[in-house]
Parts: C-alpha cells; structure tokens; sequence
C-alpha cells in the first residue's frame, strides 16, 4: 500500500501541473505583438491587470472559452482568469451577497440577471460595449440585454433549439422527406410508426428529459415550441411576463397538440421504451437511437452536435450525413419561427480593464475568436465571420439572423426561477413520470408562480 | 481485573460459535453479498470497453466468456489520460484533507477532555449546545462564513478549507470523543491526580495514549467526510484547479459529460483508492476496539 | 511569501500545508504551557484553555450562521421585509413542502434505525470469525465512496433498462410464470422511491454503524460472555441480555450520530433525482430555495424546521446521558 501511495504522490508531483479543466487563466506575460493583434491595439497596454470571470463553462466548452479569452489577454498583457463550475447559478448569488463576485459573469438566465441587478451591485455596461451591442446585434437581442429600458448586459453567445435532429442516410433509405409543415411532420410520423409495427422497440419519436438537477428542460423546449407556432408571438410574450395565466386555454390547446406526438405509445420512445421512459431517458444520449435506427426524429437544439461527437468521433454530420437537423416546422411552410437562448456578461466590476474587457466580449474579435477556438459554437454577433462556422453551424446561424423568421427567446429562462428553473422542469417530467394530463401540468405551474415577484 | 482466558477456551468458545450458527453465516454471508454487488457492477462497468453496451445492457451480461473481449483498460486510459488531469485535483485533495483532519481531532480531544474531566459551572448545557449544533446543514453557513471570509481577504485559498472542516467536524468530533473518554475508569485519573499530576500532565501521559484506538477511529471518519466533500470547497474556494478537490472535478465530469457512464465509472473508482487504502491502513488500530479495551472490566 | 496564500505549484501547496500543520502545532503548544504554568490551575481554569479555540470556532461557524438563519425565516425573498410566520405557514399548508416533511421524518427515523440494525448484527456475527478482517471491509466500502460515486453506484441497480434491480425483479416474474411483466420506472414511483433513496443512505452508513458497534463489542470482557455461556445461555440470549445492555452506550452514540446525517441528506437525493418525483427533502429543499430560487426567508424557515426535528433526540440524549451519569 505504501508503495503505491508514494508512487501516486510523486506523480502528481512532478507529472501533472497543466490545466484540463477549462479553468485557468491567459498569461499575460507572453504578450504577442504579432499581426493578429492589430484589433486589439485600442484596448492599450494592460499588463499587471488582472479580470476574474465566472461562468458555467467546464471541460471542453471551458477550454474553448479560456482559449478566445486568451486572444485577448496574450494581446493586451493582462491576465484573464476563469473559473467555469457546474453549480455556478447556485453559487454566483452567494458570492455577490458575501461580496466575492467575479468581474465578470456569464449566463444564460434572464430571470436571474434580473435579480442580480436588483442587488444594485451589477455596473452600468460601459459606453464603447454598448456601442457595440448596438452595432452589431438585432433589436430583438438588444431587448434581452435591456432591463427597464437600460442596457445591463452583453450578449456573448446564443443557441437555436426549435431543430429537429434526424438522419439523412436513413431518411434515404427508407424515402422518408423533410417535412416543411406541422402536417407534414405528424403525417411522416404516421409513416414511420405504420412501417415499424412489427418491432415495437423502433418508435418515430426519440425524447429524453433527464439531466440530473436539471432535468425536464428539453420538455420545457417542447411547449415553448407549441406555444409559438400554435398562438401567436404575442400570445407567447403574454405568456412568459404572465400577463395571461400560465394556465391560460390557448396555451393548453398548443400543448395538446405536441401531447398527439409526445403521449401516443406508437410514437415514442424510440429506441428507450415506453412513454414514462422519456421522463428517465437522459437527454444527452436521446440522440443515439437515431445513428441506431431505433428512433428517426429527435426534437432538440443544434449544440446537441457535441454529444454525437463525443459518442463517435468520426460521425459525418451533414445534409447528406449519418445525422442533421431541419427547423421544426410550423403550421404552414411560409412562417417560420424559432426558439433561441443564450449567454449574456455582467459585471460587477467598472474598473477600466474590466471595461476594456467587456468591449472585447461584444466585439467580432471575441466571436470569431470563439467560433474559431471549438465548433457548435454560434452567436447571434453580426460581425461574425461565417467562414468560420461549420455547416452545422452556419445552419443556426443563419436560423438567427435570417429575415422573416420570428425569433423568441426560451420562456423558461426568462420567467422566475421558481418557475423557469423549477416547477416548470419538475412539471414536464411529471407529465411523463406521473401522467399527468396537460392541464394537470398547467394548472401546477401556474399555482407556483410566485406572488412576491412579477 | 479480569482473568484472562486460556488458549484452549478461546478456542472453545470460536468452535462453539461456528457449529451453533449455520444461520449467521448465512445471514452475514447474505448482507455481505448485498452490500458489494453494486460495487462490484461499478468495478465491471469501468473495464467494460464497448461505450454503447454500458447503457443498453447490464454489466452482469459482460461477464459471460462470449463478452470477455468487451473488457479493457480503454476507460481508464480516457480519464487518466485525455486532458481531464486529475493529478492536480488529487494534490488538492490531500492538502485539503491532512490539516482537515489534524486539526479538529487536536481540539476536539481537548474540549472532549474539559467535558469529561473538568468541573465547571454551565457544563452540561454547554456540551448539550455543542452537540446540538451538529444539526446545522452547512448550506446555512455558506453566505455568513464567505463574508466574513472576504472580508479577511482569504476566501479561495485553502486556509478557509482547513477553517471551515474543522469548525464543521468539531461538534462531532467532541461528541464522539467524549463518549469514548468516559469510558476511562475514573480511578485511572484519580491515582493520578494523587500523585500530584496536573491536567495537562493527565491529558498527556494518561488520556492521549488510552484514546489512541479511539483517535485513529475518528480520524479515518473524518478523513472520508472531509476527502468526500463537495459543497465546502465549491462555496468557499472555487472551483479552479488552484483549490478544487477530486469531488469537484468528478461532479464537473457528472454534469457534462451525464450520460458518459465508461468515463464517470472509472473516475470514481479512482476517486476511491486512497480513501480504501487510508481504511485498509488504519484498520488495525480499530480491530482492537475504539473503546481501548484494555482499560475496561 | 505569495505561496502562502495563493500556492501555486504542487510543491508550494505541500509546503502551505507544512506551515499551517506547524502553525497549528506552536499553537497547541502555546495553550498547553500557558495551562500548565499557573502552580494551581484551578479546575475551570483548565477548562476554558481547553475549551476556548473549539467553542469560539463552533461559536464563529455554526452559531453565528444558526442565529442569522432564525432571524431570516421571519423575513421575505430578500430579507429587506418582515412576514411574521408566513414563510412557516406556507410550508406547513402547500403539499408539496407537507411531502418534504414527512420525506424528511422518515430519512431521520430509517436510516439510523435500520443502518445500525444492520451494522448491530452483522457486527456481531462476524466477530471472531475467520473472515472478519475481509467481512468488515466489504461492508465499510460504501462509506470510502463519496456522494457523488454512490450515485454514480446506484445508477446501474435503480436503472430501468440495465439496472439490476429491473432484471431481479423481471427474472422473479419469470420464476412465477409471469414472462410478460417489465419493470417499473423505480425512481419515479412514488412512494417506493423515497426509501429506495433511504437506501443508498443506510448502505453507506451501515459501515460506520458496524465499525463503531463492532468496536464496542471488542470491549466487552471475556469473563462477562464466557460466565453467560457456562450459565447455558444460547446465542440469541446473549446477545440481548449481554451485548446489547453492555454496549447501550454506543449504540446511542451511533443512533444520533446517523440520525443527525439522515437529517442532513442532501447528496443523495441532490444527485439521484434532484428532488424530483416526490423524494425532495428539507436539505435539499433548501438549498432550492435559498440558493436555486433566491428565496432567503423560506429556505431559513426550512433550515430552522431542521433544528426543531432534532429537539427529541436531543431530549433523548439528554436523558440517556443522565442515565449513565447516575451509573458511574
């Protein structure tokens, strides 16, 4: 026993000092004066200065992030470090209240900025950041980073969800085609469920809502999807501020709707098992029926890439692929309407480098620098370079920024936390665990809505 | 003072022991098999090599010789290898444990020695009020202690883990300790004090050497719950490989990689290996009891 | 000097470490010189030097927090505003927090009752026995294993598809004709699923329950059990009327000890359902609260019920301590 602790100690002694984690810092020492810093030269030397961020990002989306941070800091001499964690919407509150908050923070919750600006500890966006958010985003996503008719955060990445994942090799195979409206799709859902009567573990329909403390989050992608394609985006604006009933019937007849797909037996689970499956199947392996042939659609946002390509590195995915994705379609073939979140920077720092800093996150620089460092990486930065998107990618892309689409941001990370993190998630998974019927659901949820917070 | 017993009726008695219990064999046998399977499933699972066939089939199926070519060492290789280092995260573990341990048991043994064996007014209500705040969910600590933390300029450096471990194990630890000191006869102390010894003299020469089975018994306690933490070292020093224990890292694997069950099952099990090896260690010191027997009947 | 502080190499944390087990040492030291100087300490004298570092730590961690919790159960989301009992009311009047209660009485009564059941017996009949060094690692195992390991553990048994539990309870079906059955969804059926959670609790804490008991049966005298053997006593005797009185003490010791963690379990629940299906408890429900929902008034109001759930086993460790004070 002694023998082999010793023989683990000095490993870790001598063996083992870098840094996997996506935690770590830009050393700005090294400083780069190479042609790729030109951009950076506004920013002026900042060697000495240090900028803490805090983020959810670990492991590979980490490194990816450390890696564009870093553009920054090897051009600037300053010294960004950054701390990704699991937990960080849990944490990053408690480190405000106890006066320990990073410089900067990135997240995706609305609801939760909201708060954090509440504390009065959140600092004004400043002048040249904004600038840039007003130059390079739409007015949609310049709303989402304007609380009360102030701008309060910068967004720094998005992701489009309203996708549904399918495989074109067996699509071909079978002569299956991409639907391009809701018919079209509950129609191919019959097709396939009638030519798989015979194997009763290959359904249509792939669905896993299970991810730990997070689970029931692809539901609450479902309904959004619902709510949006069968009211209308006012309805669904309505919807999300509560100024109707989370409860209210039109909501119930959208929801209805996916109910026909999600709680009929010969259209799910494909691949998992029953209905009550979908709630335990976890959602980063949903996908995996699809390469298998036990399952044929997966509804699910386009950063799912990533888990195909940790399952299987050399999985082709394209439009002619082993898998891709078309837009869930809507009720007919000219409106087109997307769900989309993501990540938006506070500070709670107004120190210049923090500033500077800032500028850069809502500059081309960082998202290209970003789209560079790890693919399945998109924002919604009109300054992006699509040359540096692959086709996935672009996909997304250009899902966001297209004309005539209506883009509405994900309802649950913009309502309460009670709700949008809680009760919200618990309900979907009960509609599958417990069987509840979608008004049982709406009805939980609006009674949960809390009274001390609009 | 009690008679030894001769060789022979030991043996007597174990002869005894065996032919009367055809059922406790079995019952011990029983328990011992259902407390180790799950372990055991882990073990398989993290040498089963075919990623798919972890999460369409129970490892049990693996087992059969036409599934042996399923076994490996490619799961290991991916964690220990592939950029998750882990090594750094274990050192992290080890400076957070040591002093985590030292230095509560050190403090608690005196406190647990005032409580036993000092006279003092208000003593039962204070050792009942020590006690009682074992209950006190450390969550409830998080936002009081990180300020005042900040406030020293010490938050995120492991001076506040070692803190922080201490001021949580020591309800606890001068519970448990108390117990076990009470258990030294009183005329052991007595004779002492009559020879004119003073406390510290007592605590040193008398108690420190009788508490030992007791002390190694509570340091391999307090060493899991401290080498097992997650929530102490997420709250008060980050998660960044200057700090983070192997928990941080093995939950961080968890949440990203939730369904990756060929890398999380051989995580854990490394994750294992010292707390085994420190039990398997400090095991002999237990064998002969936390109630140092040698002072009793 | 940076190193202290912020150590950045794996030999400059070693080194910090070094230093404060140093520290730390010179310290002690230092309190036990000062104790002993004095020609005639008097007994409380000695007292306070001992007790002092360890009360005003306990004093700092653990009641400072306590006290700062009470005073934010009474008040609202952001512990700007006075409720009175509101936050108390709402938890004892919507069922869902009436579930979490009654998930959190039965964690603190099972799991102490049946992990040391079960450490008790099997304690005592490997005692003795050839294998015991090996029988008694084999039950301490789970306690090595942190929270997150064991629920990476219980994946595989509570697993529809490849858990083992489905495949026993598919192969018993079978056993008794019924090929047809498949096994249900074990962590969503509620209620099964709240003890299937106790569970994974008594498993770990089975181990810590029999090394301790085991312990104190190694400290009953050999006279005592071989005068009960020549009296004709049988196994089943013995151990009520002789190991189980002599080692009560002990037996308190890890009721309330494993009460306490049963009181406190959060990983568990945390990591294998997050609460959901209706296995959420107090600890767990707390953290939501406090920390997931930014609710300070509720989550203190659900700390402060935990404190309440632990006045009888106090009460009861009170009583059992006069007990013993009255023997000795």
């Amino acid at each position: 026993m002694k023998g082999l602790a010793l023989v683990v100690s000095s490993a870790t002694l001598f063996g083992m000092a870098g840094c996997g984690s996506g935690n770590g810092s830009g050393d700005g020492s090294k400083k780069a004066d190479s042609a790729s810093c030109t951009a950076y030269k506004k920013y002026g030397d900042l060697s000495g200065k240090k900028i803490s961020t805090y983020t959810p990002w670990i492991d590979q989306e980490g490194d990816a992030t450390v890696k564009a941070f870093n553009e920054f800091a090897n051009c600037t001499g300053a010294k960004v470090e950054h701390e990704g964690s699991r937990d960080m919407a849990a944490q990053l509150p408690v480190r405000v209240k106890a006066g320990s908050a990073p410089d900067v923070a990135i997240m995706p919750q609305l609801g939760m900025i909201k708060n954090m600006v509440a504390t009065g500890k959140v600092k004004d966006v400043p002048a040249k950041a904004a600038a840039n958010v007003k130059k390079y985003y739409s007015k949609d996503w310049q709303d989402y980073s304007t609380l009360d008719g102030k701008l309060v955060s910068i967004p720094v990445d998005a992701n489009a969800k309203s996708f549904i994942w399918y495989s074109p090799k067996a699509f071909k195979e079978k002569g299956y085609k991409v639907p391009t409206t809701w018919d079209e799709m509950m129609d191919l859902t019959k097709k396939i469920a009638d030519d798989n009567k015979g194997d009763t573990s290959v359904k249509p329909w792939s669905v896993g809502l299970e991810g730990g403390a997070d689970s029931g989050w692809p539901g609450t992608d479902w309904l959004e999807d619902a709510v949006l394609r069968f009211t209308d985006a006012d309805t669904y604006n309505k919807w999300v501020d509560h100024t109707i009933p989370f409860n209210d019937p039109k909501i119930l007849a959208a929801f209805k709707e996916i109910g026909k797909i999600l709680k009929d037996p010969a259209y799910v689970n494909g691949g998992f098992g029953d209905i009550q499956s979908i709630a335990s199947t976890a959602w980063q392996d949903a996908g995996t029926p699809l390469v298998d042939g036990k399952g044929y659609l997966m509804h699910m946002a386009l950063f799912y890439q990533s888990n195909y390509q940790t399952a299987n590195p050399d999985i082709k995915i394209a439009k002619d692929g082993d898998v891709w994705a078309f837009p869930m379609p809507s009720k007919d073939a000219q409106h087109k309407s997307m769900i989309g979140g993501g990540d938006f920077a506070i500070a709670f720092s107004d120190k210049p480098e923090v500033q500077k800093f800032e500028e850069f996150l809502s500059s081309p620089e960082y998202a290209n620098a970003r789209a560079k460092a790890m693919t399945g990486w998109i924002t919604a930065n009109t300054g992006l370079d699509e040359k540096n998107l692959k086709p996935i990618d672009k996909l997304a892309y250009e899902s966001l920024t297209a004309e005539g689409t209506t883009f509405r941001f994900d309802a649950s990370d913009m309502m309460p936390a009670e709700v949008g993190t809680g009760s919200f998630w618990k309900q979907m998974i009960a509609y599958f665990a417990q069987n509840k019927s979608e008004q049982q659901v709406l009805d939980a949820v609006e009674e949960s809505w809390p009274s001390d917070v609009k | 003072m009690s008679r030894k017993l001769t060789r022979h009726e030991k043996a007597l008695i174990r002869t005894r022991n065996k032919l009367s219990s055809p059922w406790s064999s079995a019952i011990s046998i029983i328990i011992a098999v259902l407390w180790t399977i799950p372990t055991v499933g882990l073990l398989v699972t993290s040498f089963r090599d075919n990623r798919m066939a972890i999460s369409t089939s129970g490892w049990w199926t693996s087992l059969s010789p036409s599934h042996w070519k399923d076994f490996g060492l490619g799961n290991y290789r991916s964690v220990l290898g592939g950029g998750y280092n882990l090594g750094a995260y274990f050192v992290n573990s080890f400076v957070i444990t040591i002093p985590g341990v030292l230095i509560p048991i050190t403090l608690a043994l005196l406190a647990a020695y005032a409580f036993a064996w000092c006279e003092f007014p208000g003593k039962n209500i204070l050792f009942v009020a020590v006690f009682a705040l074992q209950v006190v969910p450390i969550q409830v600590t998080m936002i009081p202690l990180l300020s005042q933390y900040v406030k020293w300029g010490l938050n995120n450096t492991f001076w506040v883990l070692w803190l922080s471990h201490t001021m949580f194990g020591l309800p606890l630890a001068i519970f448990l300790l108390h117990n076990f000191m009470l258990d030294i006869p009183k005329e052991l102390i007595e004779a002492a004090k009559v020879d004119g010894a003073s406390h510290v003299q007592i605590f040193l020469k008398v108690v420190l050497p009788l508490m030992v089975p007791a002390i190694a018994s509570f340091a391999i306690f307090q060493f899991l719950w401290v080498w097992n933490d997650l929530l102490v070292a997420l709250a008060f020093a980050g998660n960044t490989p200057a700090t983070a224990p192997l928990t941080s890292r093995l939950s961080d694997m968890v949440g990203s990689r939730g369904s990756a069950w060929y890398l999380l099952a051989p995580g854990a099990f490394i994750a294992m290996v010292v707390p085994v090896a420190v039990f398997l260690f400090l095991q002999r010191y237990f064998v002969r009891g936390m109630l140092a027997g040698a002072v009793k009947g | 000097m940076d190193f202290i502080l912020h150590p950045d190499s794996n030999l400059s944390k070693l080194l910090a470490m070094l230093l404060a087990i140093l520290i730390f040492v010179g310290v002690m030291a230092l309190i036990l010189f000062l104790t002993n100087l004095p020609k005639r300490m008097p007994s409380w004298g000695v007292a306070v030097m001992f007790l002092l570092p360890s009360v005003a730590l306990v004093c700092f961690g653990l009641l400072y927090p306590t006290i700062v919790t009470f005073r934010d159960s009474f008040y609202g989301r952001d512990g700007n505003e006075a409720v009175g009992f509101a936050n108390y009311v709402k938890i004892f009047s919507e069922p869902q927090f009436v579930q979490v209660l009654i998930n959190t009485i039965l964690w603190t009564v099972l799991v102490p009752l049946c992990s040391t059941a079960i450490g008790l017996l099997y304690a005592v009949l490997v005692d003795r026995t050839r294998f015991e060094k090996l029988a008694k690692s084999l039950i301490f195992l789970p306690m090595a294993i942190s929270m997150v390991g064991a629920s990476i553990i219980w994946k595989f048994v509570y697993d529809q598809r490849v858990g083992l539990l489905s495949a026993a309870y598919t192969g018993l079906a079978h056993l008794f004709g019924n090929k047809t059955v498949s096994a249900p969804q074990w962590l969503m059926s509620s209620p099964l699923n709240t003890f299937l959670l106790i569970f994974v609790m008594i498993w770990i804490e089975a181990g810590y329950a029999m090394t301790v008991l085991s312990a104190a049966i190694k400290a009953i005298p050999d006279d005592l059990t071989e005068a009960a053997r020549l009296d004709g006593v049988d196994a089943r005797q013995q151990f009520f009327y002789v190991t189980v009185p002599m080692i009560r003490p002990s037996i308190v010791v890890v009721l309330t000890t494993v009460a306490m963690a049963g009181l406190k379990a959060f990983d568990v629940v945390r990591t294998m359902t997050a609460g959901n299906y209706g296995t959420s408890v107090i600890a767990n429900e707390f953290y939501t609260q406090s920390f997931q929902y930014q609710n300070t008034g509720l989550g203190a109001a659900l700390a402060v019920i935990m404190f309440i759930v632990v006045i009888p086993l106090i009460v009861f460790n009170v009583h059992q301590m006069r007990k013993s004070q009255d023997v000795r």
